[in-house]
């Protein structure tokens, strides 16, 4: 392990310390509002940290990404608008929790397991970082499509309502995701002529309408009052957590790993881990959908276990894990370091000056996650009338952040009627928005892999000759009987064949 | 109780319209001398890429009285930030910065109106890319490629950044003269392409950028044919530049490859132009700019105005008569209005 005194150089230098913890606090913000996401941020401080020492540079930049990533959780668990896309799945039990009256403890827990995932994906990225980058990248093209269809799987098992809903609504979703200039072809698709669809509808533009201002629009209908917060105990009870340790390092696996993807990041890997919760954990606190803290833990150890799996092959190859580390690369091409294989062998050192930020950046993780909750409470205590319009501006600043387009604000408004009407009928939104994430990475890596195999039928071979491949179909089969039931089919089955033989005799 | 129902809405519409007066507050305007107030300038791609790089690099060196700050719009390949640039005011206060992709907007039916329909500030630098196979790949020259390629027409799986975009147009020339057919897989930029490229299982031959190219030469990842270039590139002298190999490159390589730049509206007034062609031209020349192009594998360009626009005119012409001559679209060039070039 050579460079090692890296991790001491980062660790005791008090402004690297200063900036990364600045970095911490302002990426939990930034993460907690719809719309500013931490991709932007890295986008604004390329500018900002110009003049800057790289090392400073990077200390801020690590420190964002870390809150930034954590920081959804909270307004997902609050006011149910999930500010980040890796949070969308947070959302499904945090806020029933909060209406619950425990938006306090289900914040703390967020905030324990957010700093277990981070350190676990450290520890991965510490010491099996080589490993890891050989295995991400064996997944091909028609790997990512697999998991992309696993994620289809999570459909039906998300509903609030019926499976035939929850699939009309993701259907439509992975529609929208379509809508733009496809990258294969330079074909405008499902953007009927109109100049301002050429680029596609963001999809966190998406998210902010059906989950913010449908919201928004729920509550006034409703007249929602505030729920009077239990804020005796901030810090979760312990026994939450090692009662689901092992949950806990499984979806902490998941999150690694799926970070460590260069096609995917946080925001499949919550997605697959809560699946993953909703299959295995067989009793509960409550049902999913209703508060369980499972349903808590699982996204939230993954979303931030995969940064430490997107540094992976960011570093050892200079092969980016997800969009943060990409911009993040790019910032330190402008500053002259250029990551990749060659600094790894040059400049080791660099590698371990990452590990110890994201450490420090843990460390203040906890601080701030468990110091802000009793003030972050007193959020939802605030009267709708109040509330509401804030969150109503918040979104529209949000999405015209994301890519400075006034349309984009429209559209945000457009989706947050399609919610209430969705929400009001019991049609479930969150397969749409999960619809919305997974279409291009199904689309494009289906037809990547069909390109390479030269069609349909090599397709289909490539399929079951690859170990990864045909560990994946075999799965997927698996969910696929189980979400069909046929083992409950089987079992009746029998039981009827045997009765039939008790009575024969 | 209904009396508190209604008070109730009334905070609501109260907040939203505080809240909105907060918003269009902050968008007062006054009249000075050219630069007097927030120039935006739109990247007319998503953060991390090399329109990004180059654009923001030479923004940071640019003294516009501090009133520049840089955006990143991507999508439509580079149009959503032309219509929303060209849409506002032409004072000289939104500013493009573009890729190579609006010479390829009228060919490849995307949109009208181009680069010819603006004014061309300067072009920063153009971006060579060299063809490369994976490590473990059973081609060791540059004829081995061509000669599987020769063999198996559309068998050979070339990994690209996208539709346009460096590896795409490198093999298009390469298409172009070899007489051959490759197999584009597109994917969303040169990173995720490159796990699948390294593999060496997907993949049998790319054209990465220089930087890249000798990262991966070092740590001994990649082999490395040729520089789609006239001469050799000084960072990877050892690799031979394709006009060496095959003296009818010569033709194409004038005009090729990635470039980037920046542009404004038509009808912006001929003083802010100049302004801003001063202003540019000095960021160009510093050394940290040219020590950022030339560090990175870029090949300074440097052309201003009328040069600027004539060169992006020629680049067109040349890629939209060779997709046509090799039959990668359907559209006669001269049917969009551009005409071939001596």
């Amino acid at each position: 392990m050579a460079g090692l005194e890296g991790i001491i150089e980062v660790l005791t230098s008090p402004q690297m310390i200063l900036f990364c913890a600045l970095g911490v606090l302002v990426g939990i913000y930034i993460g907690a509002l719809p719309g500013l996401t931490v991709t932007m941020a890295f986008a604004l401080l390329i500018s900002v940290t110009y003049t800057w020492d790289v090392m400073y540079a990077l200390a801020a930049m690590v420190g964002i990404y870390v809150g930034g990533v954590y920081g959804g959780s909270r307004s997902a668990i609050l006011i149910n608008i999930p500010g980040a896309p890796n949070a969308v799945m947070t959302g499904l039990d945090g806020y029933p929790l909060a209406k619950k009256g425990e938006a306090g403890s289900a914040m703390g827990l967020a905030t324990l397991v957010s700093c277990f995932g981070t350190f676990f994906g450290i520890l991965v990225l510490a010491f099996s970082a080589p490993l890891m980058t050989k295995i991400a990248l064996m997944f091909a093209p028609r790997d990512y499509f697999l998991l992309g269809l696993m994620g289809i799987f999570l459909l039906g098992s998300l509903g609030e309502g019926s499976l035939v809903k929850s699939i009309i609504t993701g259907f439509i979703g992975i529609a929208l995701g379509l809508i733009g200039v496809d990258n294969f072809t330079g074909t405008a698709r499902l953007t009927f002529g109109i100049p301002k669809l050429m680029g596609g509808i963001h999809f966190v533009l998406i998210m902010i309408g059906l989950f913010g201002v449908s919201e928004v629009l729920i509550q006034i209908k409703e007249k929602v009052e505030p729920v009077k917060q239990k804020v005796g105990r901030l810090l979760p009870r312990l026994d939450q957590f090692t009662r689901n340790i092992f949950l806990s390092i499984r979806c902490a696996i998941i999150g690694t790993f799926i970070g460590a993807l260069p096609g995917t990041g946080g925001d499949i890997a919550a997605v697959i881990a809560y699946d993953h919760a909703k299959r295995t954990v067989k009793n509960p606190s409550r049902p999913f959908g209703e508060g369980a803290y499972e349903g808590i833990i699982a996204p939230e150890t993954a979303n931030n276990a995969s940064i430490g799996g997107a540094f992976i092959p960011t570093l050892t190859l200079g092969i980016p894990g997800d969009s943060a580390t990409a911009i993040l690369m790019g910032a330190m091409i402008i500053h002259g370091i250029r990551l990749g294989p060659t600094l790894m062998l040059k400049q080791p050192q660099f590698f371990w000056n990452v590990v110890g930020l994201l450490l420090i950046a843990t460390v203040f993780l906890t601080i701030f996650g468990f110091t802000g909750i009793r003030m972050f409470c007193k959020i939802i205590e605030i009267p709708k009338s109040i509330l509401l319009p804030i969150v109503v501006v918040i979104s529209c600043v949000g999405s015209f952040a994301i890519q400075n387009r006034v349309t984009d604000v429209l559209w945000m408004v457009v989706f947050g009627f399609v919610g209430y009407f969705f929400k009001r009928f019991k049609f479930p939104v969150t397969p749409m928005v999960l619809g919305v994430i997974l279409s291009p990475i199904i689309d494009s890596n289906l037809r990547r892999a069909l390109a390479i195999t030269h069609g349909f039928k090599g397709f289909l071979i490539s399929l079951v000759t690859n170990p990864i491949s045909l560990v994946l179909v075999l799965l997927i089969l698996a969910m696929f009987i189980f979400n069909a039931g046929i083992p409950g089919y089987v079992k009746r089955f029998i039981n009827q064949r045997k009765a039939k033989a008790v009575g024969d005799n | 109780m209904k009396r508190k129902k209604v008070s109730a809405k009334i905070t609501i519409i109260g907040v939203i319209l505080l809240l909105c007066c907060l918003i269009i507050a902050g968008c007062s305007k006054q009249e000075a001398a050219y630069p007097n107030r927030r120039i935006q300038g739109f990247i007319a791609a998503g953060a991390g890429g090399a329109t990004d790089l180059t654009s923001r690099a030479i923004a940071a060196n640019v003294d516009l009285g501090g009133y520049l700050i840089m955006d990143n719009m991507g999508g439509g390949a580079g149009t959503i930030a032309y219509q929303h640039v060209m849409s506002q005011p032409a004072d000289g206060y939104t500013l493009y910065f573009f890729s190579e992709a609006p010479g390829l907007w009228r060919i490849l039916d995307i949109q009208e109106e181009d680069l010819m329909d603006t004014e061309t500030i300067i072009l920063f630098g153009a971006c060579p890319t060299v063809i490369v196979v994976p490590k473990n790949s059973p081609f060791n020259s540059y004829e081995d490629l061509v000669n599987y390629a020769k063999d198996n027409p559309g068998k050979l799986n070339v990994g690209t950044s996208g539709l346009n975009g460096g590896p795409f147009l490198a093999f298009s020339i390469v298409e172009q003269v070899e007489d051959i057919e490759v197999n584009y897989i597109h994917y969303d930029g040169e990173g995720p392409m490159l796990g699948d490229l390294l593999m060496g299982e997907e993949l049998h031959a790319s054209a990465l950028t220089v930087p890249v190219t000798k990262d991966y030469l070092e740590s001994d990842n990649i082999k490395a044919f040729a520089v789609m270039a006239k001469d050799r590139v000084e960072v990877i002298s050892d690799v031979p530049a394709i006009s060496e190999i095959k003296a009818e490159y010569e033709d194409h390589l004038q005009y090729y490859g990635c470039y980037y730049g920046l542009a404004v509206h038509k009808d912006t007034p001929k003083e802010v132009i100049g302004i801003l062609i001063d202003e540019f031209s000095k960021a160009y020349n510093s050394k940290e700019y040219q020590d950022f192009l030339v560090g990175n594998g870029f090949v300074p360009l440097g052309l201003t105005g009328e040069e600027a626009k004539q060169y992006c005119e020629e680049w067109r012409s040349r890629m939209a008569w060779l997709f046509y001559e090799s039959g990668a679209v359907d559209t006669n060039p001269l049917d969009v209005g551009i005409p071939k070039l001596e």
